[in-house]
């Protein structure tokens, strides 16, 4: 930034005509720092998580009061802080900046914009450390959420205002899924907050130009805290994501907020413990470890006012271990959780959902019925086609009964699986769902399950544009819809090319 | 550590138990600046630990250093008896025991007052009064001259500062033109 002279002239002019401040600043003195932490003796008054800012430019957050000193660790890495400097109180505690300005912007945990557009003008500055909204405030969770992803809307729907954990070993999409729900929520009037936390920073840039090109950036906001920042800064960024998000939803709009992920979270809060000195429990993690995350989810769901936040943590686990601390205080405070599964991701499921682990415990309720009508007998069909294929795979001979339960349920894995970046409106999807459900697609050969399925959605808009109107104003299948789709279902079987045999008559 | 100050309290206590009523608030500034003086030249006072050493001239070297700062003949006896003791490098920690818990039960509170120029009487009257007015608690004072200020004054006790100089303006100048220069 360049600054013109008489800019400064005039700055310095006009914090001389200032008035002397009427009290006293409360002071320490630092005595020890070191691995972004230091301890200041005195600030007796200090509060926990209060704002300290230093006489050479840096500031901290107080995160441990001791008998003689307080242990404040520091937000800034790049200025220096020396022992024997003075820390002065600022009676207030660490704030973020909110606003509209923000979205279609990439920012630190500090709320520094980091895509190079510009200084960010902020509405209001809130706390980080927010109170969660009280039970009188809150509406139960009975509006959907669509991800846009089938396994997921169909099996384990997703409210407004719901919790939804996705769990999974490294590289089997956890956030994968997290990005298609923000793609699908274009056009929806649903803010959505990215909030990366100890990601390499060539992994955002790839992110945020893939939502710039699906113009999804205008509606999100990314919050990045790399995995080279300061451990404070990648404690705190979920918590600034989520104040953003609660300026939105304070305004009556529905919010996304996607923490990827979780497990570094805690990584990182159990190195801020340590480093406090703190006694470390299972797994070294401090005793207060579930206390980070609860009290980050339940600032999450849906408020009277109409507005709400939806949260997907996501937490990684090792060697599919879902039993693994971190996770196992996740699912308990979540409202249901999506768990990957690296066999399925390996065999070709994608996504691959474990749907028998897989559980929303509240999002039935806010499911479309549309898609409730089309899926009651799925996630059972399922159950039976992973039960009867761990028998077929030791050769046994089946019964018609059970051939016929794991054809129909190879049936359902095939038209559950959905290419990365394509998401289906839930009219697609309670069309698609419908073939499975009323036999279409069992004379079909499984290679060409998923071509039938897109061709049909695509004549269904074009030929039946009213019916297809019909199931999204009414967001239900009537009877005589229903009476339709076999019509048109019908149709379409007929007029249907598989591209197998049509890529044999060509050559 | 902790053990060392656990230890300075205690004989802070038994004598303030003592000799409390005798000390005056110019007796506590006194007994300051022999601390300071003290952790400033802590090697002068190996030989007090080196038991070889008789015990009439570790006195009198004592006697001469507390007649330099006119201090009072009680503090003798205290530092005589943590030189018996075996315990004369616990002195600073003590005397700064002896100080903190003199302002603590007298409700004081100790400001170095630092100006650009020699304050006169009336000034320092002003300011001291502004100080105990602002804390609600008796003010003791030393002052001295820094022309880094630039023009104006700096109050600083242990917790609390007040400062109104160029210097200060200025460096919140900077300190504003650094966070803008870092966010853009």
């Amino acid at each position: 930034m360049k600054i013109k002279s008489s800019d400064l002239v005039s700055l310095f002019e006009k914090s001389l005509v200032g008035v002397p401040q009427e009290n006293l600043d409360e002071i320490g003195i630092v005595v020890q720092v070191g691995d972004g932490i230091c301890q200041v003796y005195g600030l007796t008054n200090a509060e926990y998580g209060e704002l300290i800012k230093f006489d050479g430019g840096n500031e901290g957050i107080v995160l441990s009061l001791d008998e003689e000193t307080v242990a404040v660790f520091l937000l800034h890495g790049s200025i220096v802080v020396e022992e024997k400097e003075i820390a002065k109180r600022t009676g207030g505690v660490y704030k973020t900046m909110v606003g509209d300005q923000l979205l279609g912007r990439v920012i630190n945990a500090l709320g520094k914009p980091l895509d190079g557009l510009g200084e960010i003008k902020a509405d209001e500055y809130r706390q980080v450390e927010a109170p969660v909204p009280q039970i009188i405030e809150r509406s139960p969770v009975n509006q959907s959420l669509e991800t846009g992803i089938m396994v997921v809307d169909a099996l384990v729907p997703i409210g407004r205002g719901q919790r939804e954990l996705i769990i999974g070993n490294r590289g089997t999409g956890k956030t994968a899924i997290a990005i298609d729900s923000i793609l699908h929520q274009k056009g929806k009037d649903v803010i959505c907050i990215y909030v990366s936390i100890g990601k390499r920073q060539a992994n955002i840039a790839r992110l945020v130009r893939m939502l710039e090109q699906n113009g999804a950036l205008d509606y999100s906001i990314i919050i990045s805290a790399e995995a080279s920042e300061a451990v404070l800064n990648q404690y705190l960024a979920p918590y600034v994501g989520c104040t953003i998000g609660e300026y939105f939803r304070d305004q009556g709009k529905d919010v996304l907020i996607v923490y990827d992920d979780l497990s570094n979270h805690a990584v990182a809060f159990r190195e801020m413990s340590l480093l406090l000195r703190r006694s470390p429990g299972r797994e070294a993690y401090p005793g207060d470890v579930f206390y980070l995350h609860s009290r980050l989810l339940e600032r999450a769901g849906k408020l009277l006012n109409g507005g709400s936040i939806t949260a997907l943590p996501i937490v990684q686990v090792q060697g599919d271990d879902v039993t693994a601390y971190i996770p196992t205080n996740l699912i308990s405070i979540t409202d249901g959780q999506i768990v990957l599964d690296t066999k399925l991701f390996n065999s070709g499921v994608r996504p691959a959902v474990n749907v028998e682990l897989s559980v929303s415990r509240v999002g039935g309720s806010a499911q479309t019925k549309a898609i409730k009508k089309m899926t009651r007998a799925l996630r059972l069909e399922l159950a039976q086609y992973h039960e009867l294929l761990a028998f077929s795979q030791f050769g046994t001979e089946l019964d018609e009964v059970s051939q016929k339960h794991l054809a129909r349920g190879a049936l359902a894995v095939e038209i559950l699986k959905q290419p990365q970046y394509v998401t289906y409106s839930f009219v697609d999807q309670a069309l698609i769902l419908f073939l499975l459900k009323e036999d279409y697609l069992d004379k079909l050969a499984k290679k060409d399950v998923s071509a039938f399925a897109a061709q049909f959605v695509s004549y269904a808009k074009s030929v039946y544009p009213n019916v297809y109107e019909t199931i999204f104003q009414e967001e239900d299948v009537s009877d005589e819809t229903v009476k339709q789709l076999h019509k048109m279902a019908k149709e379409f079987t007929k007029l249907f090319v598989p591209p197998s045999s049509a890529n044999q008559s060509s050559s | 550590m902790k053990q060392v100050i656990s230890v300075a309290r205690n004989y802070a206590i038994a004598f303030l138990n003592t000799f409390e009523d005798d000390m005056t608030p110019q007796d506590f500034l006194r007994i300051r600046a022999i601390r300071d003086f003290w952790l400033d030249n802590k090697k002068m006072f190996t030989f007090l630990n080196v038991p070889g050493f008789d015990l009439m001239k570790k006195k009198e070297l004592l006697n001469a250093l507390l007649k330099e700062f006119d201090a009072p003949a009680f503090l003798q006896e205290l530092i005589v008896l943590l030189v018996r003791h075996g315990r004369a490098s616990y002195i600073p920690d003590v005397l700064e025991q002896v100080c903190d818990l003199y302002k603590e039960r007298n409700n004081i509170l100790f400001f170095t007052i630092t100006s650009t120029y020699e304050l006169s009487e009336d000034e320092l009257k002003t300011i001291e009064q502004f100080l105990a007015h602002k804390t609600g608690k008796k003010i003791l004072f030393n002052w001295s001259i820094d022309t880094s200020l630039i023009a104006g004054i700096r109050c600083q006790s242990d917790t609390l500062v007040w400062e109104h100089s160029i210097s200060k303006q200025l460096d919140d100048l900077r300190k504003q033109f650094f966070l803008q220069g870092a966010s853009s």
